[in-house]
């Protein structure tokens, strides 16, 4: 008979933990969103875990993740109470804004979401960017998402820049290596667009 | 495989039980596409080839299980993966691999049932599982991960395990655990070391003929083989029980789950200590079968009773029941259908139950 020892994956248990939620619409790359920023984490030492959800749901459907960063042991990776949103269109705003911890901190893609009609919440924090335009005038208008990244790297500080940009040079590597370009252009967008909403 | 950090990488629990498998030196894969391990599948059709192996996408369930029938007979290290409705269709295979005692990893990646139910993460094939799922005497080990990390691991060693007994093994996983993405090691998952299998069908000329079959015709012969499958079993259930144990020494309540409710149980056990006015520790059944029976019952001995959350409808609570032999009270959380338990509902459930003077909400 063999008594497993408990796994611990960090020394430091217990220690702070985050919970985010990435949601939008199918095609949009909430899930590589999700992924980068468990990636950028990882590479700060963090421990990670990143659930998706597309269930039945096609391209134009929605599409979320919930993506949970700690210095210590994650038990679940569900995240029923978030401290942050990543919300790229209006449906996932509806949807997801009663999970928001009070205090907590809204990234909203101003673009794809009303913001007249889905007021902030009294406590949170909302930076808003227009990230589908602005990655359109960036040649690209897939790069929303990366843009996005930006922003909320910038108003979280979850994850430092330096790793993010690693982990988009790992993420358009090899065949998708042109991409890289502009993915770093749209980082450096949506950080600097946050810091610009914060000093408003 | 995505980003590297040292030496652990992001993956979802699909890919990583597919790179174990690889390590282990599976060298054949037949399986049928199914949400929600399609991943794993995918990255065996990605990779097998590449590593010198053969990937099928079979016509369907049956053929692929049957094809692992022919592939382990050949001597090869083969799995094959799919999710409940997928896994019902293998049973008679499994059935038939392991009456003719044929090595052979199955992966179940389990979503709500019956039927074709759902594609949420779910534990309803815990009897499927366990007690053999298809027709005849017989069991397959069944491994349980609770983390993508583990999910590797026991895939791992479930190629191990089938080599040394010559019986199919199980991994009973669900869509969390296979959808979910984790940092993941795999440098300890060292170069694989199947034992020499002298009774596979290699077509050598000159040795006794070597027969492979599952059909006993005459009684006495199925008795006897019935007899050395008894032993077998009885070596396994001595030799590969497997479990973990989190929380206070001292608890006065125990839970008992595996898999992803067996995380949210952590949760309640490590991090909500101080929300109870009693201590909670978390038994957690690596192998459901064998079950790790008399570990629990000898756990449970002084506790004041013990909560079993499971996403099913009061399945691993027979074994637990079964465990104690009603040494102390076994209450059942159930969360069938495809709902994950939340640790504010365990937690509820367990002030409801066990806490004496505070029988207030309902749970």
């Amino acid at each position: 008979m063999q008594q497993i020892e408990p796994s611990e994956l960090s020394p430091a248990a217990g220690g702070g933990e985050y919970r985010a939620i990435v949601a939008g619409f199918g095609g949009q790359g909430i899930l590589t969103l999700g992924r980068l920023l468990c990636t950028a984490a990882m590479a700060d030492g963090r421990q990670v875990t990143y659930l998706p959800s597309y269930g039945t749901e096609v391209r134009g459907g929605t599409a979320n993740c919930q993506v949970v960063v700690s210095d210590g042991t994650i038990y679940s990776p569900l995240v029923e109470e978030a401290d942050a949103l990543i919300i790229l269109n209006q449906l996932s705003y509806e949807r997801f804004l009663p999970r928001l911890n009070s205090g907590g901190l809204l990234v909203v893609n101003s673009s794809g979401v009303d913001l007249e009609q889905v007021p902030c919440p009294p406590g949170a924090r909302r930076v808003c960017v227009p990230a589908a335009e602005r990655a359109a005038e960036l040649g690209d208008v897939r790069v929303g998402n990366v843009l996005m990244l930006g922003a909320f790297t910038q108003a979280s500080s979850l994850v430092s820049r330096q790793s993010c940009e690693a982990a988009l040079e790992t993420a358009f590597s090899d065949r998708k290596a042109d991409l890289l370009d502009v993915n770093k252009r749209a980082l450096a967008e949506g950080v600097h667009l946050a810091a610009e909403a914060q000093h408003a | 495989m995505r980003a590297k950090q040292a030496e652990r990488v992001l993956v979802s629990g699909n890919e990583a039980a597919g790179e174990a498998a690889l390590r282990a030196g599976c060298t054949f894969y037949a399986g049928y596409p199914i949400t929600p391990q399609n991943r794993l599948t995918a990255y065996m059709a990605e990779h097998l080839p590449r590593r010198d192996g053969t990937f099928v996408q079979a016509e369907s369930e049956v053929a692929a299980i049957n094809m692992l029938y022919g592939a382990s007979a050949g001597g090869a290290r083969c799995m094959t993966s799919s999710s409940s409705p997928g896994i019902s269709l293998k049973q008679e295979g499994i059935s038939y691999l392991a009456g003719s005692e044929l090595p052979a990893v199955i992966i179940n990646v389990q979503r709500g049932g019956p039927g074709l139910g759902n594609i949420a993460p779910a534990q309803s094939d815990y009897f499927q599982a366990t007690r053999g799922g298809g027709h005849g005497d017989y069991r397959t080990p069944v491994l349980a991960p609770a983390t993508v990390q583990e999910f590797a691991d026991l895939t791992y060693l479930a190629f191990d395990l089938a080599d040394r007994y010559r019986n199919p093994v199980m991994v009973l996983s669900d869509g969390m655990i296979g959808q979910m993405m984790e940092a993941v090691a795999f440098d300890h998952l060292g170069p694989p070391a199947p034992p020499p299998k002298p009774w596979a069908l290699t077509g050598e000329p000159g040795r006794k003929r070597n027969v492979i079959k599952s059909f006993q015709p005459v009684v006495e012969d199925m008795v006897e083989f019935h007899k050395r499958f008894l032993e077998k079993y009885a070596r396994i259930e001595r030799e590969e029980v497997r479990f973990e144990l989190t929380g206070p020494q001292e608890a006065e309540v125990l839970l008992v789950a595996y898999g992803t409710s067996a995380r949210v149980c952590r949760q309640v056990a490590e991090r909500m200590a101080g929300d109870l006015p009693f201590g909670v520790a978390l038994f957690r059944p690596i192998t459901l079968w064998p079950f790790p029976a008399a570990a629990l019952a000898h756990v449970a001995q002084g506790t004041r009773g013990i909560l079993v959350v499971e996403m099913s409808a009061g399945q691993l609570v027979e074994d637990v029941r079964l465990a104690v032999e009603g040494a102390c009270r076994v209450e059942l959380l159930p969360s069938p259908g495809g709902a994950v338990p939340q640790a504010a509902e365990v937690a509820a459930k367990l002030r409801y139950l066990f806490g004496s003077q505070e029988r207030k909400g309902t749970p």
